[in-house]
């Protein structure tokens, strides 16, 4: 993404500016790894200094005191279950909106479009109840259904946005070839789709990793076995506030989606306004 | 490519997606599992307790374990009503006030009389002619003391009245001590109110036949903006919290209260029995006593005693065929000696049951069995009174104390319209109803 | 935006087929639109519409038998005052929160449009936050506020402004901002990289004939850049209006409505009354009338701005 600016202006005191502002944007996440490495009492007597030594006990306390990694498996899993499912339905729903003349096409796609609005609150209870009702309540079943469902909005609205920029030439190539409608697709048009895809991964694959909310409330507090439920129940399970060790934990959640940022930092954004800029 | 491999590919993607969430990891998988609540909470006392009573139960029922589900610092309304709506209650559940809404939704397993004939429990009062909880132990609230720092100014006996009590706070804190720990956060939030109120609207037991304050209210025969004595209770919090809640304490909670008290900081605590427990596990090494509440209306100081409503652990109806029989050997093997002996540790509580050895609280932590003893002694001493804890239909709406709790915190932020402090309160026992 | 999906894709073209063995069009159609459509409707569609339904009865949430009363809640929900208070509260936060999001995040974008050196890694501090759970944020904030132990306060102590510490958390007039902090830390960077996306847009060709114009900064930015960016304008003003009227997770981590109830948003009235005080139908009109609220305020949101659009 390179600026139309035609002259690469230097201004060294805005940049300097900016890069101090910056890193003073991330400055509690430096404290939070910084700080898990400290005890509680160094922490309390200085939280910007640097730790003394480093200390790995919290790290060791948070993988003892809870199950934070078969929790961070978990949730992989469930990301990939749920990203697989979405990127399934979602593009081939959307390729059948936006180019199939197909008998309710428009009205398929105000209906998806108006799943972009509902807050989360207005389904929460009859969800819950539905659950029950099909015995599938708390499961991790249930929660899959539930993301699927409420990212397959996003996901066809992204997907038909970018379905435009497919040429037809190429589906009517594989029309006179023989193929029907479905198999077009997958041979066609989902590869060409890729980006799109690209963009979804990231960002769905983010958006479950992180969520707690939704977890937290369809799963209930005691099941706490995705990621950052388990989190809330640790921490809600403590005798002190013990810095030391939320830190640590924070750092430990954090970490592969931080690794993979650094790396993938362009993609990442991309991916993450895909959605939204159109 | 034909319509059928098509499906086959579909079904597949399908099946792929929706298994791998199945698959996902879960607990306690091979044994049969009873499941039991409890509000463990940080609180080590508890937790002791717990595994003591698992292991008791897995060595009676071989081939069967129970597995905790903790219920953090909450009491668990929020969570029994979510398992309920899912018909996923677990096996025994920790009941406090809530036997009546489980009841009422048919949701309790009632015990029969031979259980408490057997360990010899006074039986609860009946709700609705049946009995369905383990009714653990006497649990009283009071205010715990550092008895060194209270020396120190002088005061050697508990107050007599509210007034000297805050005379002794301001002692205390002339000598430079931090008198008071109070956390502003949490459900702590509450504590000073809810004493204030069952101690002087509900000091004496109402005669038989007479209703008690709560079913005054529910008639509006009473409310809680014009009954004098509110505007009492609420004038005497408003100056405890005006002169003695610590700066920034609306974003502490209960660890941090824990943590001024345990540490020697904080030279008075009002808190309930349960902190008791904690004293070896914390590895206090000053002396505490547990003083009753003196009131703010002239009569007796005394502690709040919480065991005359239905309380305890409970069987619900998810333990069904063989599980019944399971869920009935679980609240047994609760009263195991050891067993007992390690809940009345944990909780601090003088042991109700006659025909099992464990008496009351023990520990061999000189800190703590000073406290029992003072609990015990001053228990004794003073007497206590149930509050509204008299019968399951005096108890206030479940939203109560964290109504009480939100006043305390308006106190915190300043807001002295007492007019408006007291139409909260009666605000939401209203809507606390309406939910029932 | 959205709605131009709907409005202006082109009818498709039927394409050539060969009649035989393939799929005839409307099970084609069965198979592409059908799981998506199946679990929308089932997962989505349909609670909503139970929602909308429970909004009309009395209902406590874990027994089974919802009484149908009518509007009785809708009237019930006009009087409440404890409603009235979570609204104002709401209003307060999104406020701040859609003034920020539009107006800091743009202003930003345009800083970090001129920079050239550190580009990457300067904008990669600043999204670096959106990328984190609310927990974590959440956490990190609470950490920050902490009255005596919290980064914020300790700092002070040290250098000698102790007298400044407050209780950022438990103070109430403080506790929206602290609030309002916490969301705005969270979604600055997403915004901005938004408004970045569309500054991208703009051709070379503009800057330059501004330059020999002889144009300084700020006139650029008035004519040319911002009227770029009405679009992205309309579409970040509605999503952090989205993102103010809904907030429910940050409060349910950091002060669960306290002090008293003066941090309840809308969101989080709904929670306390659906799962907390148990009246599930009094909460589903509650969540009702506010997402009708929203749509209304959206709708008119997105009216204003849109005639303003430039197209290029």
């Amino acid at each position: 993404m390179t600026s139309a600016h035609p002259r690469r202006k230097r201004l060294p005191i805005l940049e300097g500016v900016l890069l101090l502002a910056g890193l003073a944007v991330i400055s509690p996440c430096f404290l939070a790894v910084v700080n898990s490495l400290k005890t509680l009492p160094e922490i309390i007597r200085s939280p910007l200094a640097l730790p003394t030594s480093l200390n790995l006990d919290n790290y060791a306390y948070i993988f003892t005191g809870v199950d934070l990694a078969g929790s961070m498996l978990n949730s992989l899993l469930m990301c990939a279950a749920v990203i697989l499912a979405q990127i399934v339905f979602g593009s081939m729903a959307a390729y059948s909106m936006m180019r199939r003349r197909m008998w309710g096409g428009r009205f398929l796609r105000v209906f998806f479009l108006a799943g972009l609005a509902v807050p989360f609150q207005i389904i929460m209870i009859p969800l819950f109840k539905e659950f029950w009702l099909l015995g599938i309540h708390t499961t991790y079943f249930a929660l899959w259904l539930h993301y699927v469902s409420w990212g397959l909005p996003l996901c066809i609205f992204i997907y038909s946005g970018f379905m435009a920029t497919i040429p037809r030439e190429l589906e009517e190539a594989a029309a006179i070839d023989g193929c029907g409608p479905v198999a077009t697709f997958w041979r066609i048009v989902f590869p060409l789709l890729a980006p799109c895809t690209v963009s979804i991964i990231i960002f769905w694959g983010l958006w479950i990793w992180n969520d707690f909310m939704q977890a937290f409330i369809l799963m209930g507090a005691n099941k706490g076995h995705l990621a950052f439920v388990q989190l809330y129940r640790f921490l809600s399970d403590q005798y002190v506030k013990n810095w030391n060790a939320i830190f640590a934990g924070v750092v430990v959640l954090s970490a592969p989606v931080t690794l993979l940022y650094v790396i993938m930092q362009r993609r990442f954004v991309k991916g993450l306004t895909a959605g939204s800029f159109r | 490519m034909t319509r059928s491999r098509v499906f086959l590919l579909l079904g597949v993607a399908t099946v792929l997606a929706a298994a791998a969430p199945l698959g996902c990891r879960r607990s306690d998988e091979g044994k049969q599992v009873i499941r039991v609540t409890r509000n463990i909470g940080g609180r080590e006392g508890f937790r002791i307790h717990f595994e003591a009573w698992k292991a008791t139960f897995e060595k009676q029922n071989p081939g069967w374990t129970m597995e905790l589900v903790d219920l953090g610092n909450a009491e668990g309304s929020e969570f029994y009503k979510s398992r309920i709506a899912t018909g996923d209650l677990p096996e025994v559940v920790m009941t406090w006030q809530l036997a009546k809404m489980l009841a009422d939704s048919g949701h309790l397993v009632p015990l029969s009389d031979d259980y408490y004939t057997k360990f010899g429990i006074p039986a609860p009062p009946p709700y609705k002619g049946k009995r369905y909880t383990t009714q653990s132990g006497t649990q009283v609230q009071g205010i715990a003391v550092n008895k060194k720092m209270w020396n120190d100014v002088g005061i050697t006996e508990p107050p007599k009245t509210w007034d000297e009590f805050l005379a002794g706070l301001r002692k205390l804190k002339a000598k430079g001590y931090m008198p008071l720990t109070y956390g502003g956060k949490d459900w702590t939030a509450h504590m000073p109110l809810a004493y204030g109120v069952a101690t002087n609207l509900y000091h004496d037991r109402p005669a038989p036949g007479q209703p008690s304050l709560t079913q005054r209210r529910d008639q509006r025969k009473v409310l809680f903006a014009t009954e004098p004595t509110m505007r009492v209770i609420l004038k005497n919090v408003i100056d405890l919290l005006d002169e003695f809640a610590p700066k920034g304490c609306a974003s502490d909670g209960y660890n941090e209260e824990q943590r001024d008290f345990y540490t020697g900081k904080a030279a008075a605590w009002i808190m309930g029995c349960w902190i008791g427990g904690d004293v070896e596990p914390n590895k206090v090494d000053f002396e505490i006593e547990y003083w009753p509440i003196p009131t703010m209306t002239g009569k007796a100081p005394l502690f709040l005693q919480t065991s005359e409503i239905p309380n305890g652990w409970a069987i619900t109806t998810s333990a069904s065929g063989e599980k019944l029989g399971k869920a009935r050997a679980a609240v047994e093997a609760f009263y195991d000696a050891e067993v007992y002996q390690l809940f009345l540790n944990g909780e601090s509580q003088v042991g109700l049951a006659s025909k099992v050895p464990a008496k009351g609280p023990k520990s061999t932590w000189p800190s703590a069995q000073k406290f029992f003893d003072s609990m015990v002694a001053n228990t004794a001493t003073y007497g206590t009174t149930p509050g509204f804890h008299i019968a399951l239909d005096d108890f206030p709406p479940q939203n109560f104390m964290v109504t009480l709790g939100a006043v305390c915190q308006e106190i915190l932020a300043g807001n002295r319209d007492m007019d408006k402090l007291l139409k909260i309160i009666d605000d939401e026992w209203d809507a606390g109803r309406k939910g029932e | 935006m959205a709605l131009d999906l709907v409005r202006t894709a082109a009818p498709p073209r039927p394409l050539p087929r060969r009649p035989g063995r393939t799929l005839p069009a409307w099970s084609a159609s069965a198979i592409l639109c059908g799981p998506a459509v199946i679990l929308y409707a089932g997962f989505m569609v349909l609670p909503a519409i139970l929602g909308a339904y429970y909004s009309l009865t009395q209902w406590n949430g874990w027994t089974s038998t919802a009484r149908f009363i009518g509007l009785e809640n809708f009237r019930e929900l006009a009087g409440d005052d404890r409603f009235w208070t979570a609204v104002r509260f709401t209003l307060f936060e999104t406020v701040l929160v859609v003034a920020f999001f539009t107006f800091a995040s743009l202003l930003l974008a345009v800083l970090l449009d001129k920079v050239r050196r550190l580009k990457g890694l300067i904008r990669g501090l600043f999204f670096y936050p959106f990328v984190l759970s609310i927990l974590v944020s959440a956490l990190l904030f609470q950490y920050l506020a902490n009255y005596r132990e919290g980064a914020v306060n300790v700092l002070l102590r040290w250098i000698g402004l102790g007298a400044w510490a407050q209780d950022w958390m438990g103070d109430p007039d403080l506790v929206p901002y602290f609030i309002f902090g916490l969301v705005a830390w969270s979604g600055l960077g997403f915004f901005t990289t938004l408004y970045l996306a569309n500054l991208q847009t703009v051709p070379a060709e503009l800057y330059e004939a501004a330059e020999i114009d002889g144009a300084g900064p700020l006139r650029v930015f008035t004519r040319i850049q911002f009227p770029m960016l009405l679009a992205t304008i309309t579409t970040n003003s509605v999503l952090a209006l989205i993102t103010g009227i809904n907030l429910f997770g940050q409060i349910v981590v950091t002060t669960q409505g306290a002090p008293g109830y003066r941090t309840v948003t809308i969101g989080y009235y709904i929670y306390q009354l659906g799962i907390l005080n148990n009246r599930q139908g009094y909460a589903s009109a509650v969540s009702v009338a506010t997402f009708l609220a929203l749509v209304a305020v959206a709708c008119v949101q997105v009216a204003l701005l849109r005639p303003r659009t430039v197209s290029l």
